[in-house]
């Protein structure tokens, strides 16, 4: 070293220019593969990881929302059909109702009617009988008054007469 | 190369020279590989297990700082390519981060001592001509090879020649400014050290001290110096020459 | 004698070189004075201002490297003696 050749301050030679290329392509390929392959896939790596957990987090919450509104439709239905039978239930008890009241009133009015016309009937049935029994007085308080024996086709006219005029 | 006659030329050259040769390898009548290549190879041994420590086992989630450190450093390149260059030339990252990384531990040696690797205009001017490589393969791919022909006849035939210089004049360029600055720095800090020197030559404040020589002007006040010319300068040269490189290739690509 | 005169043009050669120096000192100091008149208008985009300012300034002093080093040359490494 001590009696080594120094070179000019400005001098253009191959030996330096060749060898400095060479370096320079390998200090390029060092890098590139040694710090910035490896930094890069770490980055990318690091950079899809955070997508992926920002893509999951999204597609939660997004089902969550689409649950939450599932679940909301589904409560609406139900309280719908609820609401439903209860007005189906009123309805039913209504006409349920309606149908007895209609019912017990047809009945009434038909036990009515039957009374009614048991009435007329006994009322008939008493008429009838008074006009037999008083056609029987008439008849022997006639025979007695007459004293003799009326025929019985005269008799019975003649009594029918009688009381159709008593009746009137 | 030269005669060397003159006192004065050789004094000159003693005290600004080039690199040292330190070994010649005996091939096609002799390389000299000097202390610049020696310098490179030293750098990417330590550039080389800089790297492999930094990205030792690198996690999802960073655990230590040296990966931090090391996404740092690689952001950082992918940022200034990305913003300067685009997203498809995201492949020149690692070309424009050996420059920077190259460049500026080349210039900062200086501080160590050393010759400035950086300080050699070969050094300078291959990387400036593998730029301009390049370039005129962006420029070839971009237009095809009548393409590039042509664009140099813009905007008449008759200005060619001075396409054709300003073409060269972009790595000419490159080179010498890089290697001005730093080569520059390092003559002005070695005449202010021979001045110094002088200065306490001057004052009786020199002591040796067996090989070694102590100036006492000497201390301290080449350091403001240094600041600039080493530190600042060497920075700032690595940045500038990356971004022109990145600047002329995407410009060259369109 | 020759030699003489050559050194002697070249030493006068590189000083007038560093003329070129004036060039990037007016463009640097522009730059700079633009600068700081962009931060006070915007004091929050000082960090892109600066940074920007360096750049450019860095690539303005390439002017005066450039007339830097053929002074260099011509003190340290002069061409010009080697031809005689």
């Amino acid at each position: 070293m001590l009696n080594a050749r120094i070179t000019d301050f400005f001098s253009i030679d191959l030996g330096t220019i060749i060898p400095t290329l060479l370096n320079t392509i390998i200090l390029f390929l060092i890098l590139k593969h040694f710090l910035f392959g490896r930094v890069n896939k770490v980055l990318e790596d690091r950079k899809n990881a955070v997508a992926k957990t920002y893509g999951d987090a999204d597609a939660a919450l997004e089902n969550a929302q689409k649950l939450e509104t599932e679940y909301s439709q589904k409560l609406e239905k139900a309280k719908e059909e609820s609401a439903e039978i209860l007005k189906n239930a009123a309805k039913k008890a209504q006409q349920r109702s309606d149908e007895i009241i209609d019912e017990a009133k047809s009945e009434a009015s038909a036990i009515m009617a039957k009374a009614g016309s048991e009435i007329e009937r006994e009322k008939k049935r008493a008429l009838n009988q008074v006009k037999d029994e008083i056609t029987d007085i008439a008849y022997n308080m006639a025979s007695k008054v007459v004293g003799r024996e009326v025929s019985e086709a005269d008799s019975d006219r003649l009594i029918e007469e009688f009381i159709d005029n008593v009746g009137k | 190369m030269f005669c060397a006659a003159n006192v004065a030329a050789e004094a000159s050259s003693e005290i600004v020279h080039g690199p040292k040769v330190v070994f010649e390898i005996p091939l096609f009548g002799g390389i000299s590989i000097t202390e610049t290549t020696v310098i490179g190879w030293v750098l990417i041994a330590v550039i080389f297990f800089l790297c492999l420590w930094l990205t030792h086992d690198l996690k999802k989630v960073p655990e230590k700082k040296r990966q931090v450190i090391a996404e740092m450093a690689v952001e950082f390149v992918n940022n200034m390519v990305k913003t300067s260059m685009g997203e498809k030339f995201m492949g020149y990252a690692p070309y424009i981060a050996a420059l920077i990384v190259f460049s500026a531990s080349g210039s900062l040696v200086g501080l160590l001592g050393l010759r400035s690797m950086t300080a050699d205009i070969n050094v300078t001017a291959t990387w400036a001509l593998m730029t301009f490589a390049l370039i005129t393969y962006n420029k070839f791919r971009a237009n095809g090879a009548l393409g590039y022909l042509k664009s140099f006849t813009k905007p008449i035939f008759l200005l060619a020649p001075i396409n054709i210089l300003s073409e060269v004049a972009t790595p000419a360029s490159m080179a010498f400014r890089h290697f001005g600055n730093i080569a520059g720095g390092m003559v002005i800090t070695t005449l202010l050290y021979m001045a110094l020197g002088a200065l306490s030559n001057l004052l009786h404040l020199e002591f040796v001290l067996g090989p070694f020589t102590l100036d006492v002007a000497a201390v301290g006040i080449p350091a403001v110096l240094s600041v600039y010319f080493d530190l600042f300068s060497a920075c700032i040269q690595a940045y500038i020459f990356s971004t022109l490189t990145m600047v002329y290739v995407s410009s060259a690509a369109e | 004698m020759e030699r003489a005169i050559v050194l002697g043009c070249s030493a006068i050669g590189a000083g007038l070189a560093m003329i070129g120096g004036l060039g990037p000192g007016i463009g640097e100091g522009y730059a700079v004075g633009k600068t700081i008149e962009a931060i006070a208008r915007q004091p929050e985009a000082q960090g892109d201002c600066t940074r920007t300012m360096f750049i450019g300034v860095a690539m303005a002093e390439s002017t005066g490297i450039y007339s830097f080093v053929v002074a260099l040359l011509l003190m340290f490494a002069n061409p010009f003696i080697g031809k005689l």
